[in-house]
């Protein structure tokens, strides 16, 4: 087969198709429609739309905090002290500070 | 009266958006046309014509009033295309085995008797897609400037921002691979 003249062929039949110029109904619409999103989107307004959203989770979880913080607190267990957060955590923290004071007394 | 492209351009610039309306009717039925040149299903040709406007609007700025806004506007379609075909390069059919019967009928008339080949017959422009769905993005470019809408080199370093001399080493590549692939259309059909 005589490659240059297929070619030569094929492509006077593509200079022959001459594409379609037919647009979508009110695809000018679709297109106004993105750009407004776009320039409605500066970093300043996007900037505030995140510091709304994360306020608003912050200040959530800071009111079931408070709640949390300032619930009734089982007397009970409050007078025992058994399986009190306040006092495990006061026991964790000077722990070390504990030891240390009581070897240093033994060395006396 | 309708107020003019330059008009239009100078409202928009000034932050009337809703002026770049007129702008996008006026042009978008050439800027498909395009488009359809290059990609074959309509939801790729409409994310070209999108992307089109979306870049023109962006960069609206830059244009210079110096020469026709449809030279500007149809340089920077052009462009989106040559995108479109690089980031679908992968997509490229390699082979010629699935051709319809008209396809192969037509190519072997055409082997029988290659003056009477009816270049407007559908299977001729169906066979020409594959052919161009077969080059380099750059290749088939310049063979579509060049070979079939018949643009001249400086036309083309013009749309393409390629040089002169480039865009003439560009299109003996694109020659030699069509040539290529029909000899292979050749042997893989009549071998």
């Amino acid at each position: 087969m005589d490659a240059d003249k297929l070619r030569n062929t094929l492509v006077k039949a593509a200079q022959k198709q001459t594409p379609s110029e037919h647009v979508p109904y009110a695809f000018e619409r679709r297109i106004m429609a993105r750009l407004r999103g776009r320039v409605v989107e500066d970093p300043w307004t996007l900037w505030g739309r995140w510091l709304w959203r994360s306020a608003m989770s912050f200040g959530v979880v800071a009111i079931a905090c408070g709640l949390w913080g300032f619930g009734p607190v089982d007397q009970n267990l409050a007078a025992t002290g058994e399986d009190d957060l306040s006092a495990h955590l006061e026991q964790s923290l000077y722990a070390s500070a504990a030891d240390h004071a009581d070897q240093i007394e033994e060395t006396w | 009266m309708e107020p003019t492209d330059p008009e239009l351009i100078a409202a928009v610039l000034k932050g009337d958006a809703s002026s770049f309306e007129p702008l996008i009717v006026r042009y978008q039925p050439r800027v498909f046309a395009t488009a359809r040149r290059y990609a074959r299903r309509e939801s790729e040709v409409e994310d070209i014509v999108q992307e089109v406007f979306m870049k023109a609007f962006q960069k609206l700025s830059s244009f210079r009033g110096d020469a026709p806004f449809e030279h500007w506007l149809m340089r920077m379609a052009v462009r989106v295309c040559f995108d479109f075909l690089r980031g679908h390069q992968r997509n490229r059919e390699q082979t010629f085995t699935e051709l319809s019967h008209e396809e192969e009928d037509w190519l072997e008339r055409f082997q029988a008797d290659p003056d009477s080949a009816d270049e407007e017959a559908a299977a001729a422009k169906a066979l020409i897609e594959r052919v161009m769905d077969q080059l380099s993005p750059a290749n088939r470019l310049v063979i579509q400037l060049l070979e079939i809408e018949e643009k001249s080199v400086k036309e083309i370093s013009e749309i393409t921002g390629w040089s002169g001399p480039l865009v003439k080493v560009r299109a003996f590549r694109a020659r030699a691979e069509m040539k290529k692939i029909l000899s292979r259309l050749g042997a893989e059909k009549y071998l």
